[in-house]
């Protein structure tokens, strides 16, 4: 495994008190494989990222039971080795990319400096690695642009400077946090293109994170759904999409306009009342249980179990997966 | 029937300068588009930055006066009306609630503000209208007394929604208006806007960049692209088969979690061209997977190519194969 992530727990000060923003995650990525994070605002997928990443809010803290990249162990890095290997073995790209690239200098010297701040290159060397990085992410005239500074490139070309920039030291895995929520829905499908095509000529793993499940399903080979600091549901794209277990992940999907789904302007969408609950104590119950439709008794008292659903993907709820989908396909029958 | 609202060849040319001692230039934010909404009816308008969808809302909203074309509000020309009369017919949801709603004011202060500027009513009436439309966009009455900033997302776009409807207008301008939210706060705000236009035969004009979004609400729908309208007409019928080439890369580049993996590739050659330059011919032509030479020529015309009621700026539309 690429990278191992077994119990990780990051709080957050809160006016006095401990926010539990991820509260034992267990995360895995392959070699060349896309893990796609999934939930709303406030799940606590970017604080999983920057946990991952040694880039949390300075208060912060992280624990972990195993934090492993390749052979090594996350979790035992000193701050300066951790530095030493962000950008070189993984990197990470961000929602705005206005806000990640220095405005005052030119792109080119941008990307020159983090090669060599990880290599011994010299500036040629830096250069032409610069110039080649770019073009692979389908910036025309690359050698022009690197004199441009970010204010006079488009959001979309701005993503590809970041891609690029996250590229040029060929990490093994690389971390997207909404690279694509900012943009246009055209630019959005360029910029997803160049980024599996990044991945497939490294084999480098991904883990991709977003709430847009349109775009899940598109690029996914794994996907793990987050609920209120923990992973709810977690599975192969095929299972977690077509045969969602967890009534959270069926609320999502549900609540997405779906193409040639009704007379327009005259049909409802499936909603999930409410929002994400914010956690200062450990509390076992179901997280999902102020808004779950189906909840019983048990949620309330007793934490949920993981299950295997029949399409492979493990669940926390204490519904039977059977249940889950007879009930589905019953509801279905009478719609 | 007289339309609710009539937009006629609007054009609006911002003034840009490049840089700090660059030479003024022109910018065509618009370039003759017309559109028509009835009573009760939601026009929906899609397309990508720059396309000039936020320069139209801010034109019918009277915000920004068109360089040349006319609006008419009932069949009268919206310049002729008092502006308070205007500002009661037609009202805006913007896309950031975070941005439109004064934080230093209550909820309930917030959503009467139509109210009590236009003199509507006594405070008793206010207060009572305020009450009911909270109820109506779901907003529980303890809400009334918080300020915007206790609010989550989704809670502000419903006090920005009730705030728009308190006054009873005819027209509701949304851009974008549930771009900001989470898709199950989406889906909220989504039937709620379908139920306030049940209930009270609100018209919309619903701007936003994706187009499920659109063809979930919309009953016709305009595609911009570069200021023009290049294809409007039914949402049912367009969706089922698009005429422009434009539109169909928009529909592609919507993903669906239905769908199966895989990025597809949307033939969309080039880069967005630059709005202070825009291409000879059709504006389309240069990223057309099926320009021909004259494309780059001719600007073809908003034209209907076969009747119901649709049209599309398309020199070789795709009205036929597959």
């Amino acid at each position: 495994m690429l990278l191992d992530v077994h119990d990780l727990h990051v709080t957050l000060p809160d006016q006095g008190r401990k926010l539990r923003a991820v509260r034992g995650v267990d995360l895995s990525v392959a070699a060349g494989e896309t893990l796609c994070l999934v939930g709303e605002s406030g799940c606590g997928k970017s604080m999983t990222a920057l946990a991952l990443m040694g880039l949390l809010p300075r208060r912060a803290e992280r624990r972990a039971a195993r934090l492993r990249l390749g052979l090594t162990d996350l979790g035992g890095l000193s701050d300066s080795a951790m530095s030493a290997l962000r950008g070189r073995r993984m990197s990470m790209i961000f929602q705005e990319p206005m806000t990640a690239l220095n405005p005052v200098f030119p792109i080119g010297d941008q990307l020159c400096s983090v090669y060599r701040r990880h290599t011994r290159a010299n500036g040629a060397a830096a250069r032409a690695r610069a110039i080649e990085v770019l073009e692979s992410v389908g910036l025309t005239n690359a050698a022009l642009r690197m004199r441009q500074y970010p204010h006079q490139l488009s959001g979309g070309l701005r993503q590809r400077v970041l891609i690029a920039m996250a590229l040029i030291c060929e990490p093994e895995l690389m971390i997207c946090d909404e690279p694509t929520t900012a943009l246009d829905v055209t630019t959005q499908a360029q910029i997803l293109h160049i980024l599996k095509e990044a991945q497939a000529a490294r084999n480098m793993g991904m883990i991709f994170i977003t709430h847009d499940l349109g775009v899940v399903a598109r690029i996914a080979d794994r996907v793990a759904v987050m609920y209120a600091g923990r992973v709810v549901e977690e599975g192969t794209r095929e299972a977690v999409l077509r045969h969602p277990a967890h009534p959270y992940t069926r609320g999502l999907i549900a609540s997405v306009p779906k193409p040639g789904g009704g007379e327009p302007g005259q049909t409802r969408l499936a909603s999930i009342a409410g929002n994400v609950p914010a956690f200062h104590q450990e509390d076992a119950r179901c997280p999902f249980l102020s808004r779950c439709l189906q909840r019983m008794d048990v949620c309330a008292e007793t934490p949920p179990p993981v299950r295997q659903a029949p399409a492979g993907q493990s669940f926390a709820c204490h519904l039977l997966p059977g249940w889950v989908e007879s009930r589905a396909a019953g509801v279905e029958k009478r719609a | 029937m007289t339309m609710l609202l009539e937009a006629r060849d609007l054009t609006h040319v911002y003034t840009i300068r490049q840089g700090l001692l660059g030479r003024p230039a022109p910018l065509r934010a618009l370039n003759n588009v017309s559109l028509s909404i009835k009573r009760g009816e939601i026009l929906g308008i899609v397309g990508e930055s720059g396309c000039g969808k936020s320069t139209l809302a801010r034109i019918l909203l009277g915000l920004e006066a068109p360089t040349s074309g006319t609006v008419l509000l009932k069949g009268r020309p919206v310049g002729d009306y008092p502006r308070r009369e205007r500002a009661l017919a037609v009202q805006p949801v913007f896309q950031d609630p975070y941005g439109s709603l004064n934080p230093s004011m209550s909820v309930e202060e917030l959503i009467a503000l139509p109210l009590h500027v236009h003199g509507i009513g006594s405070r008793a009436e206010r207060h009572r209208r305020t009450a009911t439309m909270a109820d109506q966009v779901g907003l529980p009455r303890r809400a009334l007394a918080a300020r915007p900033g206790e609010l989550s997302g989704g809670q502000r776009q419903r006090v920005a929604i009730a705030r728009a409807l308190v006054a009873g207008p005819r027209l509701v301008i949304c851009d974008e208006p549930t771009s900001a939210l989470d898709v199950s706060v989406q889906a909220q705000i989504l039937n709620l806007l379908l139920d306030l236009r049940a209930e009270h035969d609100v018209a919309m004009l619903f701007i936003s960049h994706n187009l499920s979004v659109i063809e979930h609400m919309a009953d016709r729908m305009m595609v911009m692209y570069l200021g023009r309208v290049v294809e409007t007409g039914p949402t049912r019928a367009i969706f089922a088969r698009p005429h422009h080439p434009y539109t169909t890369v928009l529909r592609d580049a919507v993903f669906s979690p239905q769908d199966d993996g895989g990025v597809p590739d949307l033939g969309l050659r080039g880069n967005f061209p630059n709005a202070m330059d825009v291409p000879s011919g059709c504006v389309f032509h240069p990223r057309c997977g099926f320009a021909h030479p004259n494309c780059s020529e001719v600007e073809p015309m908003l034209k209907s190519h076969g009747g119901d009621d649709r049209a599309c700026a398309c020199h070789y539309p795709l009205t036929a194969g597959p």
